[in-house]
């Protein structure tokens, strides 16, 4: 149970009880048993999760996470089910901002400290040698400050990248905070509580703060005690500590789905200690090759190892020694156990979900690990690195990570876009060997993949099968890849004949790796679907951006696994593995005309009138003729579909959105990468992630999807792997358009937090001089310009909402499939299409809900009409669907 | 100052340095001196003798002059403190030293509360030698305004720069206003006054950079005050002299801007820490170094007072950490331009000096005015429907003829407000 509050100073804690009324009442209870209270829960009831974090809880169940006190502990049990899916720890906020530190109780030293507020640390004691020590550790926020430009900062990244989330990353001083994810993170990798602490006490300066080493201590100390294995296809819940089993046994729920074999003679079983638990001998990463890796030498025992430099270091200066301390902690955390013996016992497969959430509520949360060398039943699929298939050192760090104990571990890995996560896909599968399950968000990437697949690795084609609304082929053999579309998998309408085979085929058996490219981008429910349904042994996300604007990143780490690596962008643009980047953001007037309307339009037309303003236009046109003439190929990016078009059609360049067609956009995308007359191409949101165009060096975004940081990442990603990164002096160029004094400039800022976090800086251009010398600019006279405020004005009310593009084209293949019920999936795609087509309304928002859902059905019927033959610009021209961008995402979440 | 050569005599740097002072004066304080012939060489021939050497001891120990050291740098941070607000009111310097600050401009007062102005921030941006003369020739000013004979201040000032550091001095026949301006520099610092109720006293090391007496002394003065600075509550940082980073200091900057607008100076001093808290939001503070985030809000703070985004920058460029001032410059251009850009957004509104004409009681009388000033080109803005419209400066005058010779003939009435408007860029 979670009553436990980390950070809280005295014995005593608050616990917050939500009464009917809504009303929240605290109440004090003392902090008895503490060890024990996470398991007997029938003793305590009540339950602390922030109601505000409860968001996997479906809507039917929205309070069971504010329990009243429940006499009746099979309630209390069932209430909880429901609400389990993450740890409960998990949901807490790291550390109480308030209660444990009273401003007024420490001494006002001098004049300054009132402007620290409660950031006035400096009662913390500098150690004596703290000068070659990197780092600083902030007792409260857990934030760590770590000066980069120490001799020993790499080890201490490599250090504080596995137990910490990093906050900000530029040149010279980074910041990291400790939360109880990272820590997750970091105690699944293999890293333990007093490793966590020695390492970081040797590296700070100022000695870890208690309320620090406490919370680290909460957060770790049931983390990772518990892995879910699976070996010979049976299901094991394992752990080296024989006491938290017996605990775990100790639950009604798990004790019942408990596998019982009463005369267990199972070869793999040395002995059965009285409580009837398993031993089996702790796994090692011995002759396990990752494939590509380096062949390292033999690495003597740890534990050894670590003695002598323990020694070592009294010699030594202190400096060496804390450096060779760290990695070689680093190195030991994995192999800390090799000649301890793991207990466990063995479970029903199918009550292994129910098993995992309750231990989840237990806050033992399970870490699910794959035996895949030991896995005999499914069968092994021949596949291999190429020898000409090297792997770059940040991909082996961090495919080390998840092969860190010779097992499979499931978790994401964060790299930048354009630093090759495709091959560490490929790499893990390759080292796996086991049928892989790839998905990613559209269909170009579904090609995009196979053919890596091919280039990168020793399969054969027939081994490979592509699974979308066009194909839906299976593989040949025993054992294979699909490569398919979250989409495709996560859909629960009804299929037609061939998908719904398809799919029970994909349900059917047991995956060695599920894939998941571009984990960010999917919705959360989608995600679960998916994660749920499908049997597989390891789980592989990968992404470039861990944020979400909508907080749901915290799901993924339980749906998937703990993040197991991020890279940092700009040391990887330094060390030339992904293109160094000017980023630019270029103010552009109203002009007078345009700003008078502005300021008299609503919300939604301001949009229109920002985006279309025509000194961005010159400005783009502008850019455009100026890096053409570099030699450049530019992609241009607008997000609103009809300033897509305008802008497009009066540069007569060629354009991309949901609603181009397959042949056409690899027509034009042909054409860009291979026709030296053709080096502009505009895109609307669906160029966003995956399309794949390393020419590009050059990136134009004239308007964007409000403050997301995502996006403006992702953009970014499309020219970081830019073919001719190589180039001494190269660089690649990022602007972002911003009409002065309107809501852009608001976004602008929030859009680019997360690039400035990871280092990159943008500078602002007020005014491009040589503009004015140039010759042909359009919308030059005034005239011109009121036209196109006329043209604008009269424009659709629809052209101003920005457009839901993301995997459109996919998604109305889905649809054409689709006989049945609504689902939210096409609730959220279905609007860019009608909204296109002109035909709606959104008056329908400021019905009640049950109007609401009543039109919907009447949108449906009128879509069923949609024959399959219709692709992308066959729209349904319901208008139900449609939905204001900014009301969209509290749709989406009710339902 | 004194950039003369070592070799040259103690008697020729006196003078170079005094050639100096003069030119800083104000013209109508040098003028002055130059009429009174015969006081101008008495200010130079030092005929008058007011400080009498008492002895030959010199306060060569280190606890003497450490003493002395430290009640000079006290006095003068207490000035500093002052000025950026960080001061308890019990160290506040005394009225007439507020008074100097406040009359020099580098305080102003609003609402009561001292605030630093522009001029003062560029005050503190300037090194200790130049602020010592910005103080001493405000002194100067400021006795101007009070009827008091400059010449004899200047005199006080070179006497007092004749004397030795480290020695004891006794007051001989002064008259009131050098006792006056003698209790004032006791209270700036310049003087250590013996608390042994006898009338001696001991010229403290910032009296040396009044004169230049020579380059070591100034440096040794400077030392002084910034080692201080950074040293009072961390005595193990100097003690503990280690590969890369605190080292340089105490002599060098503390300050890494980085492009995140995260600002990171290795200092404890508190003076430097309040000067940054003017444009900074201050995150987090630790024994040897201070967080704070550059933002918009932290920057138009610093505006609202008068400071300008140039003087942010060169503090923020002087002040760069020995890590970053390799690069140039070690402000990220990112983060100078957008402090900059903050200020042009104060600038955007241009003040034109009009006045406006509304309520007028018909429409004819209003159409009539409109045509008359538009024919004139006066008018700067109107709205036909409230009858109301706004007339330039300069078209003033003959449209208020105009009303009035109209009022005449007819009983119309209008009011003429006087009202300054703005105009978008």
């Amino acid at each position: 149970m979670s009553n436990k509050r980390p950070g809280s100073p005295k014995e005593e804690f608050k616990v917050r009880i939500k009464i009917k009324d809504g009303v929240y009442k605290e109440s004090l209870k003392s902090k008895n048993s503490e060890q024990n209270s996470s398991i007997n829960l029938p003793n305590h009831p009540i339950s602390t999760v922030d109601p505000r974090k409860n968001v996997s809880t479906p809507d039917s169940s929205g309070n069971s996470n504010e329990i009243e006190p429940i006499s009746d502990p099979v309630l209390a049990a069932q209430q909880d089910v429901k609400a389990g899916l993450v740890p409960r720890s998990a949901r807490l906020e790291f550390f109480k901002d308030d209660d444990s530190y009273d401003i007024l109780a420490m001494p006002r030293r001098d004049p300054v400290s009132g402007k620290f507020g409660k950031g006035d640390y400096t009662y913390l004691k500098l150690k004596k040698d703290h000068s070659s020590r990197p780092l600083w550790i902030c007792p409260g926020s857990a934030n760590i400050i770590l000066e980069a430009f120490s001799p020993i900062a790499e080890q201490a990244i490599d250090f504080l990248i596995a137990i910490s989330e990093p906050v900000s990353r530029p040149i010279n001083l980074h910041e990291y905070k400790l939360t109880p994810y990272s820590l997750y993170a970091a105690v699944s990798v293999g890293l333990e509580t007093k490793d966590i602490l020695d390492v970081l006490n040797r590296l700070s300066k100022v000695p870890i703060p208690d309320d620090v080493v406490k919370a680290i201590k909460q957060c770790t100390v049931s983390y990772g005690k518990v892995k879910q294995v699976l070996k010979h296809n049976r299901y094991f819940v394992e752990s080296s500590h024989a006491d938290i089993l017996q605990r775990l046994l100790r639950d009604p729920i798990i004790s019942s789905s408990r596998l019982i074999e009463p005369s267990d003679k199972n070869s793999t079983s040395k002995t059965n200690d009285s409580s009837g638990l398993v031993k089996f001998s702790a796994p090692t990463s011995k002759e396990l090759f990752i494939a590509g890796k380096h062949i390292n030498s033999i690495e003597t025992p740890s534990e050894l190892k670590t003695d002598q430099l323990t020694e070592e270091s009294k010699i030594s200066n202190e400096h060496k020694a804390i450096d060779i301390q760290i990695e070689a902690e680093m190195d030991a955390a994995d192999e800390d156990n090799e000649d301890e013996e793991v207990h466990a016992f063995e479970i029903l497969p199918t009550q292994i979900e129910v098993v995992k959430k309750r231990c989840n509520e237990l806050d033992f949360p399970m870490l699910e690990e794959y035996d895949f060398r030991n896995d005999t039943i499914n069968p092994n699929l021949n596949i291999d690195l190429k020898p000409i298939t090297t792997i770059r050192p940040y991909q082996e760090k961090s495919l080390s990570k998840m092969f860190g104990n010779g097992r499979a571990r499931s978790g994401i890995i964060v790299l930048p876009c354009g630093a090759g996560k495709t091959l560490v896909g490929i790499t893990a599968a390759c080292t796996i060997k086991k049928s892989v399950l790839c998905l990613c968000t559209s269909s170009v990437s579904v090609m995009q993949w196979k053919q890596q697949f091919l280039q990168w690795s020793t399969i054969k084609e027939h081994q490979i099968a592509v699974f979308t609304s066009d194909q839906k082929e299976r593989f040949s053999g025993d054992a294979g890849i699909v490569i398919s579309t979250f989409s495709m998998v996560a859909n629960t309408r009804k299929r037609s004949y061939e998908a719904q085979k398809m799919m029970d085929f994909l349900h059917s058996r047991e995956w060695g790796f599920l894939l998941l490219d571009e984990v960010h981008v999917v919705p959360a429910n989608m995600f679960r679907r998916v994660v749920t349904s499908i049997a597989a042994h390891t789980k592989l996300g990968l992404t470039a951006t861990l944020v979400r604007e909508d907080d749901k990143i915290d799901d993924l780490n339980f749906l998937i696994g703990p993040k197991l690596y991020e890279a940092n962008w700009i040391d990887l643009a330094l060390k030339g593995h992904i293109a160094t980047v000017q980023c630019a953001e270029v103010w552009c007037d109203m002009t007078p005309e345009f700003y008078r309307e502005y300021l008299r339009e609503t919300s939604r037309r301001r949009l229109l009138l920002y985006v279309m303003n025509p000194r961005k236009f010159q400005i783009c046109q502008y850019l455009i003729w100026f890096h053409q003439n570099r030699g450049d190929k530019i992609i241009v990016f607008v997000d609103n579909v009809y300033a897509l078009k305008a802008y497009a059609q009066k540069l007569k360049l060629p354009y991309i959105y949901g609603g181009t067609s397959q042949q056409e956009r690899m027509r034009i995308l042909h054409q860009f990468q291979h026709n030296p007359m053709l080096n502009t191409i505009f895109l609307s949101k669906v160029g966003d992630t995956s399309i794949d165009l390393p020419e590009a060096t050059c990136l134009i975004q004239v308007s964007s999807h409000y403050g997301s940081r995502r996006q403006e990442a992702q953009r970014l990603g499309r020219i970081l792997r830019a073919k001719r990164r190589a180039d001494i002096g190269f660089n690649a160029y990022f602007y972002s358009l911003v009409s002065k004094d309107t809501l852009e400039m608001f976004y602008s800022t929030k859009r680019q937090q997360f690039l400035v976090d990871q280092g990159y800086s943008f500078k602002v251009i007020t005014h491009l001089d040589a503009m004015d010398d140039f010759e042909d600019l359009i919308y030059k006279d005034k005239q011109s310009q009121i036209d196109l405020l006329h043209t604008v004005l009269m424009a659709n009310d629809n052209a101003s909402t920005l457009e839901d593009e993301d995997m459109m084209r996919e998604d109305s293949n889905v649809k054409n499939e689709v006989s049945g019920r609504s689902k939210i999936v096409i609730k959220k795609q279905g609007a860019t299409i009608q909204s296109l087509s002109g035909a709606d309304n959104m008056a329908y928002m400021e019905y009640s809900d049950g109007i609401a859902s009543r039109s919907k059905l009447a949108g449906l019927s009128s879509r069923k009409g949609v024959g399959s033959a219709g692709m992308s610009m066959n729209k349904p021209s319901s208008s139900n669907e449609e939905r204001h961008p900014l009301f969209k995402k509290q749709f989406n979440t009710k339902k | 100052m004194a950039d003369q050569n070592q070799s040259e005599s103690e008697e020729s740097h006196f003078q170079i340095t005094i050639l100096e002072f003069l030119e800083k004066l104000p013209e109508q304080l040098t003028n002055r001196l130059y009429r009174k012939p015969t006081s101008c060489l008495a200010v130079f021939s030092g005929d008058r003798e007011n400080f009498e050497l008492l002895n030959d001891m010199h306060y060569n120990s280190t606890e003497e002059t450490e003493e002395i050291d430290d009640y000079a740098n006290e006095k003068w941070e207490s000035v500093l403190h002052f000025m950026v607000g960080t001061s308890e009111k019990k160290d506040h310097p005394n009225k007439s030293v507020l008074q100097l600050l406040r009359k020099s401009g580098l305080v102003t007062n609003s609402n009561g509360e001292n605030q630093i102005s522009s001029k003062g921030f560029q005050f503190l941006l300037q090194d200790i030698c130049s602020q010592i003369w910005i103080i001493l020739l405000q002194y100067l000013n400021m006795q101007e305004d009070g009827e008091s004979d400059i010449v004899s201040v200047l005199g006080l000032f070179f006497q007092l720069g004749s004397l030795e550091f480290g020695r004891k001095y006794r007051v001989q026949n002064m008259t009131d206003l050098e006792n006056r301006v003698f209790k004032d520099l006791t209270e700036l610092g310049f003087i250590y006054k013996l608390k042994d109720g006898s009338h001696s006293f001991i010229p403290t090391r910032l009296v040396s950079i009044l004169t230049g007496a020579s380059n070591t002394s100034i440096r040794a003065t400077i030392a002084m005050l910034n080692s201080r600075n950074n040293s009072k509550n961390n005595q193990n940082i100097l003690s503990n002299s280690t590969q890369y980073s605190e080292v340089d200091v105490k002599d060098s900057g503390f300050i890494i801007l980085e492009t995140n607008y995260r600002l990171y100076a290795y200092t404890d001093s508190i003076l430097q820490i309040s000067i940054m808290s003017l444009f900074t939001q201050m995150v987090y503070r630790f024994p040897n170094m201070v967080v704070g985030s550059i933002t918009r809000d932290s920057i138009r703070r610093a505006l609202s007072k008068g400071i300008n985004a140039d003087q942010i920058v060169t503090y923020l460029t002087m002040h760069a950490h020995p890590q970053v001032r390799e690069k140039v410059p070690p402000v990220p251009i990112t983060v100078s331009d957008q402090i900059r850009l903050w200020e042009l957004e104060k600038n955007r509104i241009n003040p034109t000096l009009s006045f406006l004409y509304h309520e007028f009681n018909r429409q004819q009388d209003f159409d009539t005015v409109h045509k008359y000033a538009l024919q004139l080109d006066v008018v700067l803005w109107v709205d036909e429907k409230r009858r109301t419209i706004v007339i330039k400066a300069e078209g003033h005058e003959p449209v208020k003829e105009f009303v009035k010779r109209r009022m005449s003939s007819k009983s119309s009435n209008s009011s003429i407000g006087n009202t300054s408007t703005a105009n978008h860029k």
